[in-house]
């Protein structure tokens, strides 16, 4: 963008340096080409990434406590990306138990201690060893699987990281995707309340017209409650109590019920609680509640999951901060497009539908990108509510393999990739809307 | 509803006081009739509350007190219905205030489908004949930050008239723009004002005053000094004000 802003001579002229030139093409792809640039990285990961080996022993239950002969099995498991080669496959026989032969014949066999080179395994397939032995003495087969260990060379035994983080891209994409779609619409509705005209002040409700209002407003609406709770079987019954809160909200209805006070504050709400802690109160106080408590109100299983309560919570917090990015956008366009509007006889919605709007949505299309990536990035809060995300399926990989380094390298590379392909594609989404407009 | 037609006030307001936040007295009862087929320019110094006047009949302002009837329906009522009353009021704006996001010939079709509930391809119809009547049918897909300040303008104008209103009223349209393109705007007034539709102009170009104008009116500190003919109010003058007012711009 640099060179827009220069002036003409030296706009025209081609980039020198070789910064210069990375960046003029960076800034002007087209979308597609980052998207390719996008599966391109993916698809370089998972090429490089090692063939992950995994060691399958299957013990014959016949025979389990009798002594004699019997075969087991290790089946040795490509799981994939790549091919593996240079496979060497060790196995120490357990106490007790002596070799017969074993198919194919082992490279070398020292005491207890056999060893094989395997051939090349392409990726999905598998090679399985069978081990003919003489259960000498009192070699349990259960003491056999838990003595040995196997061990391959150049990849570990272990479960294949790409195919176990990319089931957590895939909820950390659709957590990602429905959480922002809810905040992008909790953000617009918000941000027009919020430029909506401002009630009075809160001392107005002190004032004569607002006192005999509410008051008739009360008496109006306990009386309404009296009658209709003659109907319905479990109403609660009229209680001092009931009557105090009711006549309270009643009273204030008008202020409350302003979109413009309901806006502000669900946005002084939202803002001011951390991500992680709405999360956390979605997973774990408004959803037993939704389960509990409003099932049986409702005599039916209602049925609320920890996604969906992980989506809800995202959602409503990053509404409250995209709410004030639509305000923005929206008081930044000039008085003067909604009095051009008004003066054709458009009504409040229809400007701000058809002239306001299409202004403001292209300006904070910038701001809104930003939240969608820091959203992307926070759906790892998610995992603190067992919901299987990218994050939660990197630390489950650690705690499995003891392999933080790999782990959590392969977790922070997935989120780049994510990220980036998003930002791409939300400036692309911004070049293409910005036609016609300065 | 008593809609006239030929004559009788196709504009009356009475007694109008108007004040802004931070004290400023905006308009100090100022009652005026506008009939139908005139022409009528105001003038006076900036801050004399004339745009404030003219906002105030397209209820863009709200009054404090007094009343505005405008094509036999009170603005001033609870119950009016503002955005029927201003369908039949087109505003031109001193900075034009065309929809950036819409070529020129959508900002003239926008309101007729949204208000008028006109079929897209009507509006279109309108929408051209309009542009060719201001001059500009070329330009009917550009943008309008692909336009000069005349052309702007002159969309803005048919942006109005597309609404066929019964009056037009105008808020200093040529301040904004180069001299050479002042003409051009002109040109489209006076052509309107022959048509003999009820217009109500604040401008300072004393050259359409007097080619269109059936009356000036020249405002100050938020009253009507005086009224007159164009002839009358350049040549006999009544006011200290008026005279000074109007050497000091005829000497420009």
């Amino acid at each position: 963008m640099t060179h827009e802003s220069l002036s003409n001579v030296e706009a025209c002229a081609a980039p020198r340096t070789l910064t210069d030139r990375l960046f003029y093409w960076t800034d002007r792809a087209p979308w597609w080409v980052l998207v390719l640039v996008g599966l391109g990285i993916l698809v370089f990961l998972f090429i490089i990434s090692p063939a992950r080996m995994m060691v399958d022993r299957q013990v014959p239950t016949v025979g389990a406590s009798a002594a004699g002969s019997f075969v087991y099995t290790l089946e040795v498991k490509n799981a994939g990306p790549a091919e593996a080669v240079g496979i060497s496959l060790t196995e120490e026989l357990a106490e007790g138990l002596k070799l017969v032969s074993a198919d194919p014949a082992p490279t070398s066999a020292e005491g207890a201690l056999l060893q094989w080179d395997l051939s090349a395994i392409k990726a999905g397939r598998s090679t399985t060893v069978e081990i003919t032995v003489q259960a000498t003495g009192g070699g349990v087969p259960g003491d056999l699987v838990r003595a040995s260990t196997s061990d391959l060379s150049w990849t570990t035994v272990s479960i294949d990281i790409l195919r176990f983080l990319a089931l957590g891209m895939r909820v950390t994409i659709l957590v990602t995707l429905y959480s922002f779609i809810l905040a992008v619409f909790m953000g617009l509705v918000a941000g027009l309340g919020r430029v909506a005209k401002q009630p009075e002040g809160l001392s107005s409700v002190l004032r004569w017209e607002f006192i005999w209002k509410g008051a008739l407003r009360v008496a109006a609406g306990i009386a309404i409650y009296y009658v209709l709770a003659q109907f319905v079987d479990r109403a609660p019954a009229l209680t001092t109590r009931l009557v105090i809160v009711l006549a309270v909200l009643l009273y204030l209805a008008p202020r409350v019920l302003h979109p413009y006070t309901m806006a502000t504050m669900y946005v002084e709400v939202f803002r001011g609680i951390p991500m992680l802690v709405q999360v956390l109160y979605l997973g774990f106080v408004i959803r037993p509640f939704v389960k509990t408590f409003l099932s049986e109100a409702l005599g039916t299983q209602v049925e609320f999951s920890e996604f969906n309560a992980a989506v809800l919570g995202l959602g409503l917090g990053y509404g409250a901060y995209i709410a004030e990015v639509f305000r923005a956008g929206i008081q930044s366009i000039h008085r003067g497009q909604m009095e051009a509007a008004r003066s054709l006889g458009m009504n409040y919605s229809q400007a701000m539908r058809h002239v306001i709007l299409p202004q403001a949505i292209r300006r904070v299309l910038p701001p809104l990108a930003n939240d969608g990536v820091a959203l992307l990035k926070d759906s790892s809060f998610v995992s603190v509510l067992s919901v299987a995300d990218l994050t939660r399926q990197g630390r489950l990989y650690m705690s499995r393999t003891y392999r933080a380094f790999e782990s959590w390298n392969m977790v922070a590379v997935s989120y780049l990739v994510m990220t980036f392909l998003f930002s791409g594609l939300a400036r692309a989404l911004e070049r293409r809307m910005s036609q016609g407009e300065r | 509803m008593n809609a006239k037609n030929g004559s009788g006030p196709m504009i009356e307001v009475e007694n109008a006081e108007k004040h802004f936040s931070g004290g400023v007295h905006a308009l100090r009862c100022v009652s005026a009739k506008v009939d139908a087929g005139e022409v009528v320019v105001i003038i006076g110094p900036s801050g004399s509350g004339k745009s404030t006047l003219l906002r105030c009949i397209n209820h863009l302002e709200a009054l404090d007190s007094g009343s505005i009837t405008v094509d036999g329906m009170r603005l001033t009522d609870k119950a009016a219905d503002i955005n029927k009353i201003r369908a039949e009021v087109g505003m031109v704006f001193q900075s034009f205030n065309l929809f950036p996001h819409l070529t020129a010939l959508e900002n003239i079709t926008l309101a007729q489908r949204v208000v008028r509930r006109r079929s897209a391809r009507e509006a279109k119809d309108v929408a051209r004949d309009l542009l060719n009547k201001v001059g500009i049918p070329e330009k009917a897909d550009v943008y309008p930050d692909k336009l000069s300040g005349g052309q702007q303008q002159r969309v803005a104008i048919a942006r109005a008239l597309a609404m066929q209103p019964k009056i037009m009223l105008f808020d200093e349209p040529t301040s904004a723009l180069d001299p050479e393109m002042i003409k051009e705007v002109l040109d489209v007034m006076l052509s309107l004002a022959h048509e003999g539709m009820t217009m109500v102009v604040v401008t300072h170009e004393m050259g359409f005053a007097r080619a269109a104008a059936r009356r000036i009116i020249f405002m100050d500190e938020g009253q009507i000094i005086e009224e007159n003919t164009p002839i009358g109010l350049y040549e006999s003058p009544k006011h200290e004000r008026t005279k000074l007012f109007l050497g000091r711009i005829l000497q420009q």
